[in-house]
């Protein structure tokens, strides 16, 4: 395949950032796990809050630096016709350069207690979790929402014209900047300001990265395997309407305790318990369109890291969040390490791990290196992916004791009881963290300098083991054996099966044996089976679904019918 | 006919129906938030609480000026690697916090909490006096300082004014006022606070910490030295002050005595015994250049004179580094 | 029949779900005058539930159907009884 567009050239730059900032992200995330160990290391220098406000807003800059990148490569395709206005695109490249470097000084203030407080509002930075920034550069960051929303939506042809693929990523666009707004605004009281916090970054992740997440999840697989989009349109359609079905009122969990009235804490529960919904339909549709047909995986990295995003979704945020979604599980889970294990699964499995698979589909492309060798790329996603799930299992672990010391012996942290009790775990975040570091640099290099390395003739790579079409054995068999509906039916049920044993560990906190009479075996039972059964289940999982794909036989890939990718108007 | 391709007959009636239901879920969402914020509801608005002459409004911007929740949690919303900061005050109250807040390094020993009941904005806040009251109204600071005074703590200290403080204690007294509807869950274990630690770590660590409260002992009465080391030890001076010439919350004080020290008015003053007694009895008397005002609580009725004597006879042992 | 079925099924499943989420560690103290609300506002909150447990069945069907029809766009197969 080809570059059709010359405006799509203009995502490689956005790619290129992705990845810088994604280390610095990882970097920071090293310093951190550091700290959970040893506070000392580098207090007074880069404070835990000054490099976790660092480390929280650079996974927000590379994740959407991912998303634009991924949505100007596809817009082009999805409008047939070129970008409008590229220069308002580099000015938005520019725009968040200037965004990240600005942050970098503003953040490091909260040292010093600094906010810049200027007409009742914090222009330098803020101090709340995810919305870090100040006042500047949330306006700067809404100017540049605007511009993508402008190009995007003034490249796309009229809306009658629209199929759902369309729909998803206009809406998507616009609403990034629509809920960006309920964040730019200095609210006095504590439950009023996380009700609005909560506003933007559940409706953010929940509502809007998700909605963006399925659509080019659904037009990647249009591109990758040559699906129908008639029925990749049936399932954005309905992968966002559940999503937002269920999400809306969903919203309401982060509602429980922070002030306001007990009876979020009802549909809450509910609502968001509905959550996984879309996204076991997610699961799928992916799992649907990539098995029905028989196509070789010609570019194995890209895939590997769509599957990556739609199965950490399923497990990070669907069966994670679900387990701590109740008022009554939640209770203990909130403000405890618990939590992390979730979101780190979830916003770099499902978002990040998209972004990557976005860069991986269109830098070959972009580099006319279609041949390229896919070994490194194979080798970072497992590396992260084993490196986050590492991280979730060490933060859900260190949780579930301190849940224990915490909230249950009522321990706190001023008789140095907790981090002790959580020692174990807290050496395992760092030893995760560099695994992941391994990876994430590897993919980087890989991205870098892909199509610019020194190629292996053709003629020295006879088996095309280079190119990854090419498992040694390639065995049809066995583990590698086409995985049918059923199969993958029963891993999904494995999964959730320890989801729900990991649910009721949360919930046997309520127990009057554990509660009352302090004893832990029946909560650490269950989370040492459920988190670590959870994340073993899923590695196997991905390894058996990538395992049958890349056994498919190498077909000689057929080019491109243009007409595939026309969007077909929903109504005529 | 194939139900799923928009326009087909089944498939647009199912579409405009989740419309529908969207549109009614969201205005169920908008009443309920509406409700949630009523004053029926009687939750607690900062606006309606302070501590002394400070307010909680200005508390809540100085706690997200630091970005307090880079590393605590507040309502449980935060970073995880310090306690959850909800009911801080209701837990360690006012002198505590006062005591902790300016040299966060360290934690505070129980003189240098009783040090800040001398504040009237304290006294007229929780009516407490004595240690022992204070104690009484808030059991959970006696269990700090009997088992963590004087050692160093995991956060840094930060260049907090007099008045941060007291905004950070007013913001705190608010969010422990507030009714966050069950959370954190109370606490129901039984066991004593021994066999909770047994519990928690596997070992019988307490004991020998909680054995040693902080009297100051006698036996090194006959060196003024000594006796001034160790009064400064008990007394949780080093949270602020370094035995070298490096400044920590306060001046260093290797080498101080003797030297010229020039002050936040533009003077300068020799550092000798009467400035030094001065400075402990009187800290804002005299403020060094570069240091804010007010921070340092008086010494003056918690220290004898012999005392003050030996804590002077401490500093002149000790040389510029 | 088909309908039936999946009704079942959301029933089902949101009443474990209810169950889960049922508030009886709590005391209703907002809204105290009204027990009446508070039983509207379960009931509302389960009606909307089932439907989209419902609606995420019948999608989930569809998807598979689509899949299993052998031209994708094809107009007429898989009829839903």
């Amino acid at each position: 395949m080809q570059i059709e567009y010359q405006t799509q050239r203009l995502s490689l730059r956005f790619f290129m950032l992705m990845l810088v900032l994604f280390l610095l992200q990882v970097g920071y995330g090293l310093v951190l796990a550091t700290q959970h160990v040893d506070p000392s290391v580098q207090a007074g220098t880069i404070n835990f809050n000054i490099a976790r406000a660092e480390h929280l807003n650079l996974g927000i800059l590379w994740i959407l630096s991912g998303f634009i990148g991924a949505i100007l490569f596809v817009a082009p395709l999805l409008a047939r016709r070129e970008m409008v206005a590229p220069w308002l695109i580099k000015l938005l490249f520019y725009a968040l350069i200037v965004i990240a470097v600005w942050n970098f000084f503003t953040l490091r203030l909260a040292q010093y207690g600094i906010a810049g407080w200027w007409h009742g509002q914090p222009w330098l930075q803020q101090g709340l979790e995810y919305l870090e920034a100040g006042r500047i550069a949330g306006v700067l960051v809404l100017v540049g929402f605007a511009i993508l929303a402008y190009v995007v939506l003034r490249t796309f042809p009229p809306v009658r014209q629209w199929n759902e693929i369309h729909w998803g990523l206009g809406l998507g666009v616009t609403a990034l900047m629509a809920v960006w707004v309920f964040g730019l605004f200095y609210v006095a009281r504590l439950d009023l300001q996380e009700y609005f916090r909560w506003f933007v970054v559940h409706y953010w992740v929940e509502g809007v990265w998700e909605v963006i997440h399925i659509s080019l999840v659904g037009f990647l697989l249009v591109l990758m395997f040559k699906v129908d989009i008639k029925s990749v349109g049936f399932a954005v359609f309905w992968g966002v309407a559940l999503v937002w079905l269920s999400g809306l009122i969903g919203n309401a969990h982060h509602y429980f305790w922070i002030g306001t009235p007990e009876f979020w804490q009802f549909w809450g529960s509910l609502f968001s318990a509905l959550e996984p919904l879309p996204l076991v339909f997610c699961f799928w549709h992916i799992y649907l369109d990539a098995h029905t047909n028989q196509r070789p995986l010609e570019n194995a990295p890209a895939f590997y890291f769509i599957l990556g995003s739609v199965v950490l979704e399923q497990i990070g945020a669907g069966i994670l969040g679900f387990s701590m979604t109740f008022a009554l599980t939640n209770v203990w889970s909130h403000g405890t390490w618990v939590t992390p294990g979730h979101a780190h699964l979830a916003l770099f499995g499902t978002f990040g791990m998209l972004g990557i698979a976005a860069a991986y589909y269109a830098v070959p492309i972009m580099r006319k290196a279609p041949d390229y060798d896919q070994r490194l790329g194979k080798l970072g996603f497992w590396l992260v992916l084993t490196g986050v799930l590492g991280l979730a299992f060490a933060f859900a672990l260190g949780g579930t004791v301190q849940i224990y010391v915490y909230r249950i012996l009522g321990l706190g942290w001023f008789g140095g009881d907790v981090s002790r009790a959580m020692g174990l775990f807290k050496l395992l975040l760092p030893m995760f963290g560099i695994t992941f570091t391994f990876g994430a640099g590897i993919l980087a290099y890989d991205l870098f300098t892909l199509g610019r390395r020194v190629r292996a003739p053709a003629a020295a790579d006879p088996r095309g083991v280079l190119h990854g079409d090419a498992a040694l054995p390639r065995s049809n068999t066995g583990w590698g054996r086409p995985l049918s509906g059923f199969e993958a039916g029963i891993w999904l049920m494995m999964m959730w099966v320890f989801g729900g044993i990991i649910t009721l560990g949360l919930l046997s906190f309520n127990l009057p044996r554990v509660r009352v009479l302090a004893d832990p075996t029946l909560p650490y039972l269950l989370a040492g089976v459920g988190y670590p059964g959870l994340l073993l289940v899923t590695l196997a999982f991905v390894w058996r679904f990538l395992a049958s794909l890349e056994a498919r036989a190498s077909l000689p890939s057929p080019t491109v019918a243009a007409n595939v990718l026309l969007p077909l108007p929903v109504r005529s | 006919m194939s139900c799923g391709v928009g326009g087909s007959s089944c498939e647009t009636p199912r579409r405009r129906g989740a419309f529908v239901m969207l549109g009614i879920m969201t205005l169920a969402f908008v009443v309920l938030s509406l409700f949630s914020f009523m004053k029926s509801r009687g939750q607690v608005t900062p606006d309606t609480v302070s501590y002394g002459p400070y307010k909680a409004e200005d508390g809540k911007r100085v706690f997200q000026a630091y970005n307090c929740m880079g590393c605590h949690t507040m309502v449980g919303n935060g970073a995880y690697l310090g306690p959850d900061l909800t009911r801080e005050y209701a837990q360690a109250g006012p002198a505590w916090l006062a005591a902790f807040l300016p040299s966060a390094g360290s934690w505070p020993t129980a003189a240098a909490v009783r040090a800040q009941l001398q504040d009237p904005v304290q006294h007229a806040d929780t009516g407490a006096a004595t240690i022992e009251a204070y104690d009484g109204k808030f059991p959970e600071a006696a269990d700090r300082v009997g088992r963590r005074g004087g050692k160093p703590s995991n956060m840094p200290n930060l260049p907090l004014s007099k008045d941060e403080i007291g905004q950070l204690i007013a913001y705190l007294k608010y969010t422990s006022a507030m009714n966050t509807e069950g959370w954190p869950p109370r606490v129901e274990a039984e066991a004593g606070l021994d066999e909770r630690v047994r519990l928690a770590l596997g070992v019988q660590a307490i004991a020998p910490a909680a054995a040693a409260p902080a009297i100051p002992p006698v036996a090194a009465a006959a060196d003024p030295a000594a006796r001034g080391a160790q009064l400064v030890k008990d007394n949780g001076c080093t949270a602020c002050h370094a035995t070298t010439g490096q400044r920590l919350v306060g001046p260093g004080w290797g080498g101080l005595y003797g030297s010229r020290v020039s002050l936040a008015d533009g003077s300068s003053v020799m550092a000798d015994d009467a400035y030094l007694v001065e400075s402990i009895r009187q800290p804002n008397a005299k403020i060094v250049a570069g240091y804010p005002a007010s921070v340092m609580p008086s010494y003056d009725t918690l220290l004898k004179n012999d005392e003050v004597d030996a804590i002077v006879a401490y500093l002149h042992s000790l040389e510029k580094q | 029949m088909q309908r039936i079925t999946d009704l079942t099924i959301s029933v089902l499943a949101c009443v474990a779900a209810f169950l889960l989420s049922w508030p009886f560690w709590r005391d209703f103290e907002y809204w105290p005058e009204s027990h009446a609300a508070w039983l509207v506002y379960f009931c509302v909150g389960f009606a909307l539930s089932v439907y989209v447990f419902y609606v995420f069945i019948g999608s989930l069907r569809i998807l598979f159907l689509h899949d299993a029809a052998p031209s994708p766009a094809g107009d007429d197969q898989a009829k839903r009884s």
